[in-house]
């Protein structure tokens, strides 16, 4: 049983991949990803990872995400979750001109480490972009100089 | 109406000789001397992607096709966006190789679209280009005591 948090963490986890230890948990759970299921290119995609805190106890919990090989750094970095209370991380990136998965990872601080524990991702299709479309071309004017 | 129409000749002449900028909407009819340049000014309306193309305007006589005499090209470009948005643009055509003619046409095209060039209707019997001042018969007609 994971005791509760003795320090605080100094910053979040790094992005997943690059951590140089990762364990698995159950103290965490992502309930939801909001996202877009689709987005034109160059779009701004705005996105939100609430996750869950399993535990009896705050914990400091993080979140951390990846598409197309790309992270994502959430807002904020870490926080400080009640016993059963969800919380919310945000993030935003621009749309590549391609279809995504968009993946998230959840993370808890025991003692010295973040410890990777829940995963969910959501597909983010690339919307087509309107074809291009004039009206009402006319000569309005002419004039003398 | 005789002395109305000679009064919109006399006015019109007068603009020409003092070169005032008259501009003029279609499908009015603008009068200028060879040599002078005339701004073509367009509008329309786009959404959809960034786009760059060439707006080209063009005077001439329309038959069975449009025989350009003259014209002026011009590189636009504009912003995605994705509802319509207005834009206005203009090229300039000098009428220096044109020769003086009534009842010259003119239309305006968008080239180097995705698709197929995009055309403006054609404006028929829209410009009058003169000669050059030129004066003859100057005589002392009269001279009376007064």
């Amino acid at each position: 049983m994971m005791e509760k948090m003795e320090s605080a963490p100094i910053a979040g986890p790094k992005p997943i991949g690059k951590l140089a230890e990762i364990a698995v948990g159950a103290y965490t759970d992502i309930i939801s990803i909001v996202a877009p299921s689709s987005a034109k290119y160059g779009d701004v995609v705005s996105i939100t990872v609430q996750v869950k805190n399993l535990a009896s106890y705050a914990i400091y919990v993080a979140a951390t995400g990846r598409y197309d090989g790309v992270d994502i750094a959430f807002s904020p970095d870490y926080a400080s979750v009640g016993a059963g209370a969800p919380y919310s991380f945000t993030a935003s990136f621009t749309m590549p001109n391609k279809n995504i998965k968009l993946e998230a990872w959840s993370f808890y601080w025991a003692e010295t480490l973040w410890y990777q524990d829940d995963y969910e991702y959501v597909n983010i299709a690339l919307a087509a972009a309107p074809q291009p479309e004039f009206a009402s071309f006319g000569i309005t004017d002419y004039s003398k100089l | 109406m005789r002395g109305k129409i000679e009064a919109n000749v006399l006015t019109e002449a007068e603009q020409i000789l003092r070169g005032m900028d008259i501009g003029v909407a279609p499908p009015g009819k603008l009068s200028l001397m060879q040599g002078q340049t005339v701004r073509v000014t367009v509008g329309f309306s786009y959404r959809g992607t960034a786009l760059s193309f060439s707006l080209r305007g063009a005077i001439g006589n329309k038959g069975v096709t449009f025989d350009e005499i003259a014209y002026a090209t011009k590189a636009i470009s504009i912003p995605a966006s994705a509802g319509f948005l207005p834009y206005t643009s203009y090229v300039d055509i000098s009428t220096a190789a044109i020769t003086p003619q009534a009842n010259l046409d003119m239309y305006a095209k968008l080239t180097g679209l995705p698709g197929a060039d995009l055309f403006t209707p054609y404006y028929m019997d829209v410009l009058d280009v003169l000669g050059a001042p030129e004066f003859k018969d100057f005589t002392i007609t009269d001279y009376s005591k007064v």
